[in-house]
């Protein structure tokens, strides 16, 4: 109950007279004086701003370090250098056989690269051979087509190597041509 | 801020340069949140990933030569590009999609055991979770290759994100072992015949940054898992002495077979003069691969480390969003459940307080500045069926209101006028001027039935009952606010407080439409000013002191909702900040024993998780559905929030159908989802945040202590 009040009755509130009235009796406007005290205290205010300044300082720290954390992860997830390193040309060494500009071909010494694979390769010396572009490989018989299914006339004999597995050669267009790697991922369980 | 001013007057806090940290921080907060989830989601192939396999096309742009050439390509530079393969007698064995921890680890002991080398191309992702297998591949003298970051068909994808692929996986290679490479295969190639007018452009563009593309001579085709000795076959050279560059996987599956297909063709290989090596010695290059260092070293540090900081929260973060969903689906079901028993208990023929209460009445009616609706509650007080003496309470008005009143000269209406000094100060002198035992305490604007006073007091038949609680509707329910707030009183309200009746512990009575004992508002102490919602702190003080507290569905009462986001805001701030004032008050229940204690034991901690810690922890649903609905599967995410939807239009249907109410104001229920939930627990937070740093809210009128005054609160 409020502690401090004082009241000024203008009226006497509720006294049921027995005489009949013929109006109602007027509605009865009470002054009341009081003194309200203002609360010493409310619940979790801390007048004194400590707590407030604490937190609030923490509350800085925290936002900084989160978002310092959002915009470099968002940087280096911006991908800007895609360069790649420098790397030797596979060099072609002297034995090997080599297709020139023009496109003869040197012929090729190793008894190994004429027959039994097909196409000419160096001696075991350890380089690529380049095959030049727009030479008549059928017709000299060195390049070694992958996966084409004509026939080199070079001293091969052999038949086309077929290097590769289940593929019906560059003129079928459609799946068949690709090998499908499955991918990658191992998404996790989409939170929900 | 000045306190001449009336305590509904709105003082407009300075500008200030940046916003304040209260809004700040958790906004950044949130956003983190997303960066965090973004982060995880691109490097376990959650986001952005695209599955879509191209078909093949002609063959016209490409150099013929290229065709009919070997499988390692050098398109770099300016001149003619050229096609290499590897020597004879040298099987150059490729590993793609990995690393993986559980098939590479396998695969390179098999390596070891015969001492050979082989390539991995490694796909970005996977590099950033398993940076310890890179570092041993590479310590074991394997070369990496790059196989992009999230494998996606590149021929379907834009420059930009080409660039992006290579250089986000050149960055995690960085990162992890401190190298970068020049090596490359596309994702899903095969063999250099089979390059095509999408795929040349490819080739082409990568090599003009610098990357020499390795497709392959061999396809073992082993992902498919045709069995170990298909695996063998292919991968043994046709013609014997030639060289071959084969592909295999370490990664994407059951991989057990290519390791036993390993074990099988690498010493057969070998006891035929063959050599296993890497692709670039494979065809002389020497090796692809270089050190990196300086900053792209450390920003491929930090990238690692950022992405798993974000892999390693990610629990952390879905058990939190567990706890929401169960504590919401919860709540659901306990409300369903008890409001049936109390519907079925309150509404049975047999059911009865007790002796019809016909006693008189006193009806509170504190007021300030409400002279536009104080007529119409008046009238309908004189309209009740019960007998009622009325007291309006002035509480410093300073327009019409009093003179109103005393117009209407309405016979058994009082006004006490005071200055202005609060609503818990208003209802103390309207209690002290009361003289009847049985109090009904609502709102200056509150419209009442005719029934509603009578419905309100007869459960004090029963001794035990020291408070009830009325049913309070929104009266202007037509606007969209309007409708969300209908929704929220007959679904949250009603159906909650059927919910603590049954439950014996309602934590509060509404100060719309409320009815209490006279003792045992003496015995509380009256209404007490240390928290904003007064109502709240009273109620809990009746359960502290042993009374039981009931609703009566039938005690009908009108109340105009706040009609702007602005006043909404202001209204649920009070009520909410009080509300934590008040359980806050009465902790001390937890640990009190008989109503108290059960009260403090079932009520105060449901109140707590339902209306303090479940909405605190809401934001993260929504952090996850931008998330699904942005990044990952926008259909997918949509269905599952529509699936939610559903079940709380099920909830609210229900609560509809027992308040008897027209369920056609539902429709603005997925709106409200979007928005009002979300200004709800903008209240809650601001609420926390007061509570949290002590700060004084401007509707709390405090003893200055001479120190520092605190600044107010918005």
């Amino acid at each position: 109950m409020p502690r401090h009040e004082e009241t000024l009755q203008l009226r006497s509130p509720w006294v049921t007279r027995p005489v009949v009235q013929e109006q109602p009796p007027a509605p009865i406007v009470e002054r009341v004086v009081i003194h309200p005290e203002a609360a010493a205290k409310a619940v979790f205010v801390d007048q004194s701003g400590r707590r407030g300044r604490a937190l609030r300082g923490f509350g800085w720290i925290a936002g900084v370090a989160c978002a310092g954390f959002a915009a470099t992860a968002l940087t280096t997830v911006a991908g800007s250098n895609a360069q790649a390193p420098a790397m030797p040309v596979p060099s072609p060494t002297a034995n090997s056989a080599v297709l020139g500009e023009s496109g003869t071909a040197s012929p090729s010494p190793s008894p190994a690269a004429a027959g039994a694979t097909g196409r000419p390769s160096a001696t075991g010396k350890p380089t690529g051979r380049p095959s030049a572009t727009g030479t008549g490989a059928a017709a000299t018989g060195t390049a070694k087509p992958t996966g084409t299914p004509k026939a080199t006339p070079s001293g091969a004999g052999a038949a086309d190597t077929t290097t590769t597995s289940a593929k019906p050669g560059q003129t079928t267009p459609a799946p068949g041509a690709r090998a499908a790697s499955p991918h990658a991922a191992t998404s996790a369980a989409k939170p929900r | 801020m000045s306190r001449s001013r009336g305590r509904r007057a709105a003082s407009r806090p300075r500008r200030r340069a940046v916003p304040p940290l209260r809004f700040t921080l958790p906004t950044v907060l949130l956003l983190t949140l997303l960066a965090t989830l973004l982060l995880r989601g691109l490097v376990t192939n959650e986001v952005f990933h695209d599955a879509r396999i191209n078909v093949s096309v002609d063959k016209d742009t490409v150099p013929p030569a290229l065709l009919t050439g070997g499988p390692v390509i050098d398109a770099r530079g300016p001149g003619d590009p050229k096609s290499y393969r590897a020597e004879d007698h040298t099987m150059a064995l490729t590993f793609d999609d990995g690393p993986d921890e559980v098939w590479t680890p396998q695969i390179l002991d098999v390596l070891a055991q015969y001492h050979a080398k082989a390539t991995f191309f490694v796909t970005g992702s996977m590099v950033t979770r398993h940076p310890d297998l890179i570092r041993r591949i590479l310590a074991d003298g394997h070369e990496i290759g790059l196989h992009t970051f999230t494998h996606p068909d590149l021929t379907l994808q834009s420059d930009r994100r080409i660039t992006w692929e290579m250089a986000q996986t050149q960055l995690a290679l960085a990162g992890v072992a401190g190298v970068h490479s020049a090596l490359f295969r596309p994702p899903y190639s095969s063999d250099a015949s089979a390059l095509d007018d999408l795929t040349w452009p490819v080739v082409k563009k990568l090599a003009d940054r610098g990357y020499v593309t390795a497709f392959i001579d061999e396809d073992t085709d082993d992902w498919k898992r045709p069995g170990v000795d298909a695996i063998v076959a292919a991968a043994t050279p046709k013609q014997p002495g030639s060289g071959h560059i084969v592909l295999m996987h370490d990664a994407g599956g059951d991989r057990a077979q290519t390791v036993a297909a390993l074990k099988i063709v690498m010493p057969r290989l070998q006891s035929e003069g063959y050599r296993f090596t890497t692709v670039s010695e494979s065809v002389g290059a020497g090796t692809s691969m270089s050190k990196v260092d300086g900053f792209q070293l450390w920003e491929g540090k930090l990238f690692l480390g950022l992405a798993h900081a974000a892999v390693f929260v990610m629990p952390a973060l879905i058990v939190l969003l567990a706890v929401v969903g169960t504590l919401v689906f919860g709540r659901f079901a306990l409300m369903l459940f008890l409001s049936v028993k109390h519907a079925r208990r309150t509404r049975r023929r047999t059911f009865s307080w007790g002796p019809p209460v016909t006693e008189k009445v006193t009806v509170l009616v504190p007021a300030y500045n409400e002279q536009e609706c104080i007529a119409n509650t008046l009238h309908s007080l004189t309209d009740s069926e019960h007998p009622i003496e009325v007291i309006v309470i002035d509480d410093g008005s300073t327009d019409d209101t009093v003179a109103i009143v005393e117009g209407l000269a309405l016979p058994g209406v009082r006004v006490i006028s005071q200055p202005n000094s609060g609503k818990a100060t208003a209802l103390n002198t309207g209690i002290a001027h009361a003289t009847h035992d049985l109090i009904v305490m609502m709102d200056g604007d509150t419209v009442f039935e005719p029934s509603t006073v009578r419905e309100l007091v007869q459960p004090f038949a029963d001794p035990r009952v020291g408070a009830t609680a009325g049913n309070a509707k929104v009266g202007n329910r037509d606007s969209l606010i309007g409708a969300w707030q209908h929704i929220e009183y007959v679904m949250g309200f009603n159906l909650d407080r059927r919910m603590y009746d049954e439950l014996g512990c309602m934590p509060t009575v509404p100060g719309a439409v409320g009815a209490y004992r006279r003792v045992a508002l003496e015995q509380a102490g009256g209404m007490s000013e240390d928290t904003l919602a007064e109502d709240t702190d009273l109620t809990m003080a009746l359960h502290v002191n042993g009374w039981k507290v009931v609703y009566t569905e039938n005690a009908r009462a009108w109340t105009e909702a706040p009609g702007s986001i602005g006043q909404l805001w202001s209204q649920r701030y009070r009520w909410c900040y009080g509300t934590m004032q008040a359980m806050w008050k009465h902790r001390g229940a937890v640990l009190a024993s008989g109503p108290a204690g059960r009260f403090g034991r079932v009520g105060l901690p449901l109140v707590a998780l339902f209306m303090v810690l479940a909405p605190l922890l809401a934001p993260l649903f929504d952090v996850f559905l931008v998330y699904g609905v942005l990044f990952v599967d926008a259909p997918k995410t949509f269905t599952a929030w529509l699936t939610v939807l559903v079940v709380q239009l099920v909830c609210a249907g229900y609560a509809f159908w027992l308040d008897k109410e027209k369920p056609w104001h539902l429709i603005s229920l997925p709106l409200q989802q979007l928005v009002y939930r979300q200004l709800m627990y903008l209240v809650l937070l601001q609420s926390w945040i007061t509570a949290l740093t002590g700060g004084r809210l401007r509707w709390q009128k405090l003893k200055r202590t001479g120190e520092v005054d605190v600044p107010v609160a918005v």
